[in-house]
């Protein structure tokens, strides 16, 4: 368990510093990833060299570089061209060009609510958030856009490489997905990965574990995701 | 230089403040979603500090530790399939007493709720509201003291909440309604102002200024002047 008394001045400074760096990495997520720029969000904020990175969702958990590479990166852009070859049927004036991609979504997560805890060593950090958004997708049956409400919160870890904080363990935890006008209550279903609904086949997960449960009627309130608490060094804590 | 060294650490102590009061507020969050009220409570709460306060938005005024139990612990609704709540925390203004005793803070909140019906599906609702609220350090953290909900709006997810203030859902309790096996308040609401098409909207709660020490402030609690 840390106790801050413990630490230097200049510790106590860099962990308010990195609490800030922390906040801009996972907002610098919501940017990139609401503009279908997955790829690119690997490449600039995700870790290199750090072993085993994680990205889950309700259903379970991609595993390593190359698993989270293809599901959360190459496949955001497949499906973006996917769903600009379906929305050109209703809009054929729509050329085909990669500037095209993304067209007729509209993808938010905000970042609210937010339980950041930098390690007493410096070396990792460990945040959670309420994510109030809405997502615009292209959507059977009629490929046309459809706007929905979801709400989620994320668990992630943060470690530091090559002295910048970098995204290694994302936990997204979706509490409902549901059309805009109708009520969770009554629909709602797992949230999607990236830009539209799923026209290409989409991978299972390394390890299939349901993480976490969308909204039903006979769901009781989930204490999920744990919250970070002071800790002093990664092995003192547990892994999102 | 001994003046330099405490100047440095006075402003990295408001730093790390600041960073601990938003956390608080994350904490309450998640623990009130997780239905964990009587764990926040006791965890979160100046429940050893003379004047704590708790007022929920159309409830009234609850002094105490025991009232203010009464009231969020035992007034709690049920943890039952079907009940879903999330308030999230934004925009805050927090500012820091000089001398690091208090603290004061100001936050806008878009929600949801999800109620279980007596007869029928649990109805799903937006649920906005604002918190303004006064900090005290008990034992070395940092613990709610004056803690004021204020209701922006409840509405059914599928109408407006401008409707809904012409037209209250028939299934609302009435306004200062206890809910089942809540202690009473210990004095009338002191402010709150739900949307309503005819009412223009009150500047509250006021965003904190920076300040001394609280005897130069007021308290959220407070009738407003």
């Amino acid at each position: 368990m840390s106790d801050n008394a413990e630490l230097t001045t200049e510790q106590k400074l860099q962990k308010v510093l990195d609490i800030h760096e922390v906040q801009n990495v996972m907002s610098r997520h919501a940017y990139y990833h609401g503009l279908g720029k997955n790829a690119e969000e690997l490449e600039a904020i995700w870790v290199k060299e750090t072993p085993e990175p994680t990205f889950a969702q309700n259903q379970g958990y991609f595993v390593g570089y190359e698993s989270i590479n293809y599901y959360y990166g190459e496949l955001c852009r497949k499906m973006q061209r996917a769903n600009l070859d379906l929305l050109r049927k209703n809009y054929p004036e729509l050329d085909e060009s990669d500037d095209n991609l993304g067209v007729g979504t509209l993808i938010m997560h905000p970042l609210t609510t937010s339980i950041i805890e930098i390690a007493d060593d410096g070396k990792t950090a460990k945040g959670m958030w309420y994510s109030p958004g809405q997502v615009t997708e292209i959507m059977p049956p009629d490929h046309k856009p459809i706007a929905h409400w979801i709400w989620e919160k994320y668990g992630v870890d943060f470690i530091r490489e090559n002295g910048l904080w970098k995204i290694w363990h994302m936990h997204v935890y979706t509490d409902f997905f549901t059309p805009v006008g109708e009520s969770w209550a009554d629909l709602t279903a797992d949230a999607p990965m990236g830009v539209g609904g799923p026209p290409v086949e989409m991978p299972r997960p390394d390890i299939e574990e349901e993480t976490y449960k969308v909204y039903s009627h006979t769901q009781l309130p989930q204490d999920l995701p744990r919250m970070p608490e002071p800790y002093r060094t990664f092995s003192e804590t547990f892994s999102y | 230089m001994a003046q330099d060294q405490d100047d440095f650490d006075r402003r990295l102590r408001r730093l790390e403040d600041i960073h601990e009061i938003n956390n608080l507020m994350g904490m309450h969050e998640y623990l009130h979603a997780a239905g964990r009220n009587g764990e926040e409570f006791e965890k979160l709460f100046a429940k050893d500090a003379p004047g704590l306060t708790f007022e929920p938005e159309d409830w009234g005024v609850f002094e105490g530790a025991e009232t203010v139990k009464g009231c969020y612990v035992d007034g709690a609704p049920p943890e039952v399939p079907g009940l879903m709540t999330e308030h999230a925390a934004t925009t805050p203004v927090i500012e820091i007493a000089e001398d690091g005793l208090t603290a004061k803070g100001v936050w806008i909140s878009p929600g949801h709720e999800t109620f279980p019906m007596p007869d029928g599906p649990p109805i799903a609702h937006w649920s906005w509201g604002r918190y303004g609220i006064d900090f005290v350090k008990e034992g070395g953290a940092w613990k709610f003291w004056h803690f004021h909900i204020y209701t922006t709006f409840r509405t059914p997810y599928h109408q407006s909440w401008v409707e809904s203030s012409i037209d209250r859902p028939p299934y609302f309790p009435e306004p200062g309604q206890l809910m089942e096996g809540m202690t009473p308040p210990s004095r009338p609401v002191t402010f709150n102002q739900p949307y309503h098409v005819d009412t223009a909207q009150q500047p509250a709660p006021a965003p904190p200024v920076p300040y001394r020490t609280f005897d130069e402030t007021w308290s959220y609690t407070d009738q407003p002047t």
